[in-house]
């Protein structure tokens, strides 16, 4: 079955012409005929372009990239011109746009087979997958589980062999968690790696788009194609994008930070924080040394970035209001009616709830929080520079749970918030983070863990990632 | 604009000390958002919003003397482009957008 | 009581530039509706803004025009609410670290102050019909530069001296083209009144979208009057906007201020700050033309011109190249300007494109000042070449356009006339010297206008006793 093969594996076959590519993508196509309609990971299969794309490259033969006739899906918040990009809501069902994303304008001039687009959490806000307004993405290891979000569907469509890779975007843990969840590789790239232009965000100072694979090698070999200065995006950054140089170089001697104030936390799972000392031992059997350091400031991370987040995404989101594109309310007498009924059916609970909060934030004059905030994100960068002046990496698990089931009751919204203790720092302060599992608790779910190194060094990510994936051998 | 009501819940999960919570006035916000909620809607949001704003008081705890504050983790800036002319082929709307009478 | 009137004005003024401020498409007037759009300035979703370079130094332009410190650091803002026109729910423009501040205008003796000039992007427009409104988006993302004076401004007539003022600085750094008509220029006024010597602002009514600097200072002056008389009726006026009708020259409420700490501002992360650096600045004050103030002063010393002529000469920029290229080639620059001004600007249509060449212009005037042809000749030979060119001189040549300079020639055209016209005559000399005019008019018919004006006065005069 050609699909279980890595991007690598593929790669060797298709050069050696003992695959052709029509063969491979009809092989995940079969998987998504089969599984989706219990996986929920796509909103929409373009099937038969991915069969006359394939068929084109099968003629032509050449193969102008690592990526040509490696098929993937893309999340639904990326623009794919003339293909529907609904962000998982009623306010964009039938939105299909007339421009594409650079991202996906790169893996198209690789010759990438693009397979269709990926469920989500609504407008890439929430963290379980439950969120979409079409349906509920499932975990493929156990289907009463969520996949984690707000990459839903990018992560459950790799993790069920529906796709080679995918595309996520990551605001506040959206590549890193479900990747964890679905026991995947998911890289959130530095800020300003990969192009946010087309890329329908809530939260501009906080998001990237990365890759998400089932290799660590697989994640670097896309990051490579995706990543790289485009002028359409005013963050987007002139840096080196050789991502493998490092990969195979080994450990022996690095040193690794694991916060102290995270093992401290009562609200990891036992399961979680068995798998996360066993990465410990995995990495000083690879010769790493591991130390335990303080980062006081990782407290203050969660409300920074609920504060930062939602405040931007009042904004960001004000531009869906019916009149020129998208959900239009039925009836209206006038145009506050107009937005308000609009903006009320075409947004679902939880989107809503972000933008009220923003709002708060906004018109709230007295207290400032807002700037508290930005300051708190401050003083955590300064943090994580401090630590990574000593250290390669900085070690934490991926969420202090494993993927919750459906319908299981959480006592607070907080305690939701609280899955992402371990990724909102890293959006806050730009960094490069790795997520990869380590093994499965005591349900077959997966436990991952998150690798966040210095700005721009994803390179030394993908090392100790590389070495990782081969000490831990098969997850189990 | 905003009503501050003042209660006092306990948080189960950050700690077990008391904390303030700041009920918003959810039909003020939802004026200013643009967003009509349905009853049940409301009370949902209203309820998940007191959490929220616990939570933000956790930053104050910070010394941010001399500390500026940070908006965007950019490693660039005067980025620019040349004043030349890019013109969109497609036909961008599929026709005139009306919307209701707007009196001024 | 005597009362003070506090004025300060809001100019949003259009760039010219040949695209918006954050994408590729063209800023122009008039077109089509929704011609002039992409996902950018549509507010599609996932697009970002990509900022316009020629659109900051125009803004630095008017900054140095205007005397303002043009700060090194600064950034950009969302401005957010909901109108059909603003097509992402949010305006970005410069909010908490404007491009200029600290800046002055010079209106005659008194400085008014300019608290800040920031960049921003233009809204869409509404289209009102019966029962529904239209929305084009051609003006969306049109870069503006909005221009905050303080509240200096003591009159109506000292607004519309600092709208002149700032629209000549404008015009002459080619920041803006200032058209009113084309809303490229939008005048917001802020009026309060208190009395005299005090220093507390009394109730603020905003005075929005004022169509002309006439009506500005006829606006000002009626709200100042209002204010004051209901001040004096023990009543307050409201803090509220309101416009003013052209036709009953009143103001009238358009609706409630609105509370500006509901306005919700964030900074805009989609674009990054700027960090303007002293060379970059100083590359653009080398290239700064030189201001209506300068070439005024130029144009009094130089050429002598009156204030009448300059503050006609200095309306265009255009205007004022055309005297400069025409003054290098006059004998008598002066002349010239006059030429311009009661003949030339008569011709103008409503382009106001200058159809006659500069030097054509020095070539009439020079004929003038060597007294080779008469003021109703150049008259009619600029009339003429507005419709077509040609060489001036030939012309007179060959149409026998001399002026008559020769005493015994005009003699003989003056006895024809006091002939011919016995009535008059004798009208002059029972007292009515208005009689004089007539007979000039009637010989200078008779020499087809070319009599020298001056000879002909002494000769009437002498032959009339």
């Amino acid at each position: 079955m050609p699909n279980r093969l890595s991007i690598s594996e593929c790669i060797k076959l298709l050069d050696n012409r003992e695959i052709k590519v029509t063969e491979l993508v009809n092989a995940y196509l079969r998987e998504i005929e089969n599984r989706d309609e219990e996986i929920n990971a796509f909103i929409t299969v373009t099937k038969d372009e991915a069969l006359e794309k394939a068929e084109e490259l099968d003629r032509k033969g050449k193969r102008i990239s690592p990526l040509s006739g490696i098929p993937g899906g893309i999340k639904d918040n990326i623009c794919t011109k003339n293909i529907n990009t609904t962000c998982a809501s009623k306010m964009l069902k039938d939105f299909v746009p007339k421009y594409s994303a650079t991202v996906y304008e790169r893996l198209l001039d690789n010759d990438f087979v693009m397979l269709g687009k990926l469920n989500m959490d609504e407008f890439a806000i929430g963290g379980g997958g439950e969120y979409s307004y079409f349906k509920p993405v499932k975990n493929p290891y156990n289907i009463s589980h969520m996949a984690g979000g707000s990459s839903s569907g990018s992560a459950a469509s790799v993790a069920a062999f529906e796709c080679a890779f995918s595309l996520g975007t990551d605001t506040g843990g959206s590549i890193l968690k479900p990747s964890s969840y679905c026991g995947v590789v998911g890289m959130k790239p530095t800020f300003g790696t990969v192009s946010r232009y087309g890329v329908v965000g809530f939260a501009p100072s906080l998001e990237q788009t990365g890759p998400i694979t089932r290799t660590v090698l697989d994640n670097a070999i896309v990051l490579s194609k995706i990543a790289g200065h485009d002028e359409k995006d005013p963050c987007s950054i002139k840096r080196d994008l050789d991502f493998l140089q490092d990969i195979d170089k080994g450990l022996k001697g690095l040193k690794i930070a694991v916060p102290k104030e995270l093992m401290d936390m009562d609200v990891i799972q036992r399961d979680v924080r068995k798998c996360y000392e066993k990465s410990f031992e995995i990495f000083k059997e690879l010769g790493c040394q591991v130390d335990v350091v303080s980062m006081p400031s990782l407290q203050y991370s969660l409300s920074a970035y609920y504060a930062i987040s939602s405040s931007e995404s009042a904004s960001t989101l004000a531009r869906y209001d019916g009149i020129r594109y998208g959900h239009r309310t039925k009836e209206y007498s006038n145009i506050e009616e107009l937005y308000e009924k609009t903006r009320g059916e075409g947004f679902g609970i939880d989107v809503k709830k972000r933008i009220l909060f923003g709002t708060f934030l906004l018109v709230e004059k007295e207290k400032n929080y807002l700037d508290k905030a930005r300051k708190a994100r401050t003083i955590l960068m300064n943090e994580y520079e401090r630590l990574f002046k000593e250290y390669s990496i900085v070690l934490t698990p991926a969420s202090p749970i494993t993927a919750p089931a459906f319908g299981e009751k959480q006592s607070n919204a907080l305690e939701k918030y609280y899955e992402d203790i371990f990724t909102t720092p890293i959006n806050l302060c730009g960094i490069p983070a790795l997520s990869m599992p380590v093994c499965k608790d005591s349900n077959g779910l997966p436990v991952g863990i998150i690798l966040s190194a210095r700005h721009y060094d994803e390179k030394t990510l993908y090392r100790f990632g590389h070495a990782f994936e081969a000490a831990r051998g098969i997850l189990k | 604009m905003i009503n501050f009501a003042l209660k006092h819940i306990y948080d189960i999960f950050l700690t077990t000390k008391v904390l303030e919570v700041i009920i918003l006035d959810i039909t003020n916000l939802e004026k200013l958002a643009k967003i009509r909620l349905t009853e049940e809607e409301r009370k949902e949001i209203e309820k998940d919003l007191a959490y929220f704003t616990t939570m933000l008081e956790d930053p104050f705890k910070a010394d941010t003397s001399n500390v500026q504050g940070t908006t965007i983790v950019s490693h660039t800036e005067n980025v620019y482009r040349d004043d030349l002319v890019e013109d969109f082929e497609d036909l961008l709307f599929d026709g005139e957008i009306i919307v209701p009478r707007i009196v001024e | 009581m005597k009362y003070e009137a506090v004025i300060g004005l809001e100019v949003h003024v259009e760039l010219k530039t040949n695209t918006k401020l954050f994408c590729g498409c063209r800023n122009e007037f008039g077109k089509k509706p929704n011609t002039l759009v992409c996902p950018v300035c549509a507010g599609m979703p996932g697009t970002l803004p990509r900022l316009n370079k020629e659109a900051v130094n125009l803004a630095i332009k008017a900054g140095i025009g205007l005397n303002c410190k043009i700060n090194k650091f600064s950034r950009f803002d969302r401005k957010n609410y909901y109108y059909p026109d603003l097509p992402k729910g949010y305006q970005t423009t410069q909010y908490e670290m404007p491009l200029c501040t600290d800046g002055y205008i010079d209106i005659g003796g008194r400085k008014i102050g300019i608290e800040r000039i920031h960049l921003e992007e233009d809204a869409g427009k509404l289209i009102h019909e019966e029962d529904k409104t239209f929305v084009d988006f051609n003006r969306s993302g049109v870069p503006l530069i909005e221009i905050v004076s303080r509240p200096d401004i003591r009159s109506g007539e000292e607004a519309a001296l600092y709208l002149k003022k700032l629209r000549g600085i404008l015009l002459f750094t080619g920041v803006s083209d200032c058209k009113m008509n084309e809303g490229s220029m939008r005048v917001d006024v802020n009026v309060s009144v208190r009395p005299k010597g005090l220093s507390f602002f009394g109730a603020k009514t905003e005075i929005k979208n004022i169509n002309s600097f006439q009506y500005t200072q006829e606006a000002i002056g009626y709200e100042i009057n209002r204010h004051i008389e209901l001040y004096e009726n023990g009543k307050t006026p409201e803090n509220e906007t309101r416009r003013y009708d052209e036709k009953s020259k009143k103001t009238y409420t358009m609706r409630a201020k609105e509370d500006s700490s509901l306005y919700m501002y964030l900074p805009d992360t989609e674009l990054v700050p700027l960090d303007i650096s002293e060379e970059e600045i100083d590359e653009i004050r080398k290239k700064m033309p030189l201001l209506p103030e300068e070439r005024e002063k130029m144009y009094v010393k130089e050429h002598g011109l009156s204030d009448f002529d300059c503050e006609n000469i200095l309306q265009e920029v255009h205007f004022a190249e055309y005297f400069e290229e025409a003054a290098k080639l006059s004998k008598d620059a002066k002349n010239s300007a006059n030429l311009l001004i009661t003949q030339i600007f008569s011709l103008l249509e409503s382009d106001k494109v200058i159809k006659i060449k500069p030097l054509r212009l020095a070539e009439v005037s020079n004929l003038m000042t060597d007294e080779v042809i008469n003021s109703s000749t150049a008259k009619k030979l600029l009339e003429k070449l507005w419709e077509e060119d040609f060489d001036v001189e030939n012309y007179v040549k060959e149409n026998k356009l001399f002026q008559i300079n020769e005493k015994d020639v005009l003699s003989r055209y003056i006895d024809e006339a006091m002939e011919e016209n016995q009535k008059i005559v004798d009208d002059y000399r029972k007292g009515k010297k208005k009689a004089l005019k007539a007979l000039t008019g009637i010989v200078m018919a008779k020499t087809r206008g070319r009599a020298n004006p001056r000879l002909l006065n002494t000769l009437l005069n002498e032959k009339l006793g």
